[in-house]
């Protein structure tokens, strides 16, 4: 089942480089790989989403969802790799040069890594969240249906549960355990945990090469980074969430979705286009608001505090309603769910 | 957040989050001592990244006002601190000290720059496994007691899904490995009773039976026999996973419950229904697929 796992873990990597690679990737803009690899990441999850919640509403079976989505998700890997192809290739060759020339520095930078995931995997952690997150997959995965039994207790729900049904994320993975046959706690606690950390720190390594280029440096400033995160614990910080509850989508925006927006904001800093910026910013908002309604409120949130002073201080007025776009999907989610949760209407399980 | 809501702090409720938020560590003090460092000796670009984000932080999360504001909109109370997580202290916090330590002469002022830093990490911080490295006992990382728990249900029951009473832990964990298990009570309901006792008009409650299984189970509440197996009755609760030398065991064997098996830690026990209900799936096929909604305002 192990082998399974990693198998499952790399092909789902290498996806999320196939998504991110259509925004990341082209003649003219040619994104470091952790980037692409996060954009890829929520443009999936983003893609996910538009094909789940139709199916869903539907009272349609998982299986089908399954089925259609592997169409979609099939042909935009194999369009990315005939296309981008020669990117990745680039990206190899010169990646092989690096490590040649800078063998100690990716040496540590693996061993970080991987004692990252391997803690994070290897360690019990009991969480009230959990309850609800990893038996949702289960219960999908079992039921063969989209979130229409109560995962706290396998009893039928009348309703759709609306705080947390446009989080499509479970259902992802509940669709990841019906195609490859992983267990539910698996395909959350192993798999997607050590996804996520191996993107958190391939984002860390990028955000400390932009700072110091100089590989000693960078390592100093990657190494603290890992530090703050084990030394930095409450129930509630980000750091909490990436050590002890990695699987959840909360973590997800807490670590991915908060540090890849501040790296593409970076980016505009260091002069990469306003619009390729936008569009990659655009991708992560909406993938976000798939992962978790904890977006909802962060994510508009942290794109104003970087973004609207950035417009003004450098008189960049028509990044605004470009900025706006980009946190529209969280806006019309929190309406959505502010409405649900005061009563103003339900979505039912069955046809009436 | 836990205990601290906005209507009962007032403007006081942001500085509780943020007590409750750091919990004792210097995670936010080192933040502010980073900005400073960047306004002092940061590049140009390190304050066009950093300053005008900390600015508008200060002005909007940080003010005391804006929780009470947003609150008239929807209940932020349990998860404002989630605005905590938009200061990149991950980013600025390693990036000043490393600025720090490249700044301080060659020699033993770089070294003693290091270990200050180190110092202040360790001592200003909480490690994540202060409490000790705990090892999950299998791939599932849940109890290999648990899965032996549900094995044993299985095999006795011989339905396809049991509908079983799980002590706390257990009954946040099990259907997250076995969905075939299903719960009598939910998370609230059980979160309630781990704080609250119950009156004897939430015992009459007909409709409400997992008030008494929760009473003399949770609470460890007295009732009469005959009130507690109506109420396995009405839940359908067909299995009971007690910790050994549970207060409520001999209860519970009064009662008419029977064990089954037992592990190390825990005892099965079996409560034969008066009216066997098999528990199956609601059936979707050739139903009308459509979108159903109803507008309740």
């Amino acid at each position: 089942m192990i082998v399974k796992a990693a198998l499952v873990l790399m092909v789902n990597l290498i996806v999320y480089l196939a998504f991110g690679s259509f925004f990341c990737m082209g003649k003219k803009r040619l994104c470091p790989a952790p980037v692409t690899v996060a954009v890829g990441f929520f443009a999936y999850h983003a893609l996910f989403a538009i094909v789940c919640l139709p199916v869903m509403f539907t009272y349609r079976p998982l299986s089908t969802l399954c089925a259609i989505w592997v169409v979609p998700c099939g042909i935009i890997t194999a369009a990315s790799f005939a296309v981008k192809g020669k990117y990745w290739a680039a990206w190899v060759r010169a990646f092989r040069e690096e490590l040649s020339k800078n063998t100690y520095f990716w040496a540590t930078v693996c061993l970080i890594t991987a004692l990252s995931v391997i803690l994070t995997v290897m360690t019990y952690n009991f969480t009230l969240d959990a309850a609800y997150y990893v038996a949702n997959v289960t219960t999908n995965v079992d039921t063969n249906m989209i979130n229409v039994y109560d995962p706290f207790t396998g009893n039928w729900q009348d309703h759709f549960e609306l705080r947390y049904a446009f989080a499509t994320y479970y259902v992802n993975d509940a669709a990841i355990c019906r195609l490859t046959g992983l267990p539910a706690l698996v395909e959350t606690k192993t798999v997607m945990s050590s996804a996520v950390m191996i993107m958190v720190n391939m984002l860390y390594v990028c955000i400390c090469r932009y700072f110091f280029p100089e590989h000693r440096r960078a390592l100093l400033m990657y190494a603290f980074m890992t530090m703050i995160n084990f030394m930095f614990i409450s129930i509630y910080t980000t750091s909490n969430f990436l050590m002890t509850r990695t699987y959840e989508g909360k973590s997800v925006v807490g670590n991915v979705s908060v540090v890849l927006i501040f790296v593409l904001y970076m980016m505009l800093i260091a002069g990469a286009s306003e619009n390729s910026t936008a569009v990659m910013l655009f991708i992560t908002c909406l993938g976000t608001a798939a992962v978790s309604s904890t977006a909802n409120m962060v994510i508009p949130a942290e794109v104003c505090v970087l973004f609207i002073p950035y417009a003004f201080m450098k008189k960049r007025f028509a990044l605004l309603p470009k900025i706006f776009l980009c946190i529209l999907p969280e806006l019309v989610m929190m309406l959505v769910y502010v409405l649900y949760v005061k009563g103003y209407y339900a979505v039912y399980t069955f046809p009436r | 957040m836990q205990g601290v809501n906005v209507f009962e702090n007032g403007i006081g409720y942001l500085l509780k989050c943020l007590n409750l938020y750091t919990s004792g560590t210097g995670y936010f003090a080192m933040y502010l001592i980073a900005v400073l460092i960047i306004l002092i000796k940061g590049s140009k670009r390190d304050r066009q990244l950093f300053i005008p984000g900390a600015a508008v932080l200060l002005l909007t999360v940080y003010d005391p006002a804006v929780p009470l504001i947003l609150d008239r909109i929807f209940d932020v109370s349990s998860e404002y601190y989630r605005l905590f997580w938009i200061a990149p202290v991950i980013v600025l916090v390693p990036y000043a000290a490393v600025i720090i330590i490249e700044s301080a002469p060659a020699g033993r002022t770089k070294a003693a720059s290091l270990a200050l830093i180190l110092l202040m990490f360790v001592l200003g911080g909480n490690f994540v496994y202060a409490k000790g490295l705990d090892v999950a006992e299998n791939i599932y990382k849940i109890p290999d007691e648990l899965i032996e728990t549900a094995g044993i249900i299985h095999d006795d029951s011989g339905t396809e899904y049991a509908k079983v009473f799980y002590e706390y832990e257990y009954n946040m964990e099990i259907r997250q490995y076995d969905p075939k298990i299903l719960l009598t009570i939910d998370r609230e309901e059980y979160l309630y009773a781990m704080n609250y006792s119950y009156t004897e008009e939430m015992l009459e409650d007909e409709d409400r039976p997992t008030n008494v299984i929760l009473a003399v189970l949770v609470r460890n509440q007295k009732t009469g026999s005959d009130i507690f197996t109506d109420a396995l009755e009405a839940t359908g609760t067909q299995y009971l996973v007690l910790t050994k030398g549970h207060p409520m065991a001999s209860f519970v064997k009064r009662a008419g419950l029977y064990e089954i098996g037992q592990t190390d830690t825990h005892v099965i026990y079996r409560y034969d229904l008066k009216e066997q209900n098999e528990y199956s799936l609601i059936d979707y096929t050739g139903v009308e697929h459509r979108f159903s909604y109803r507008r309740l305002k």
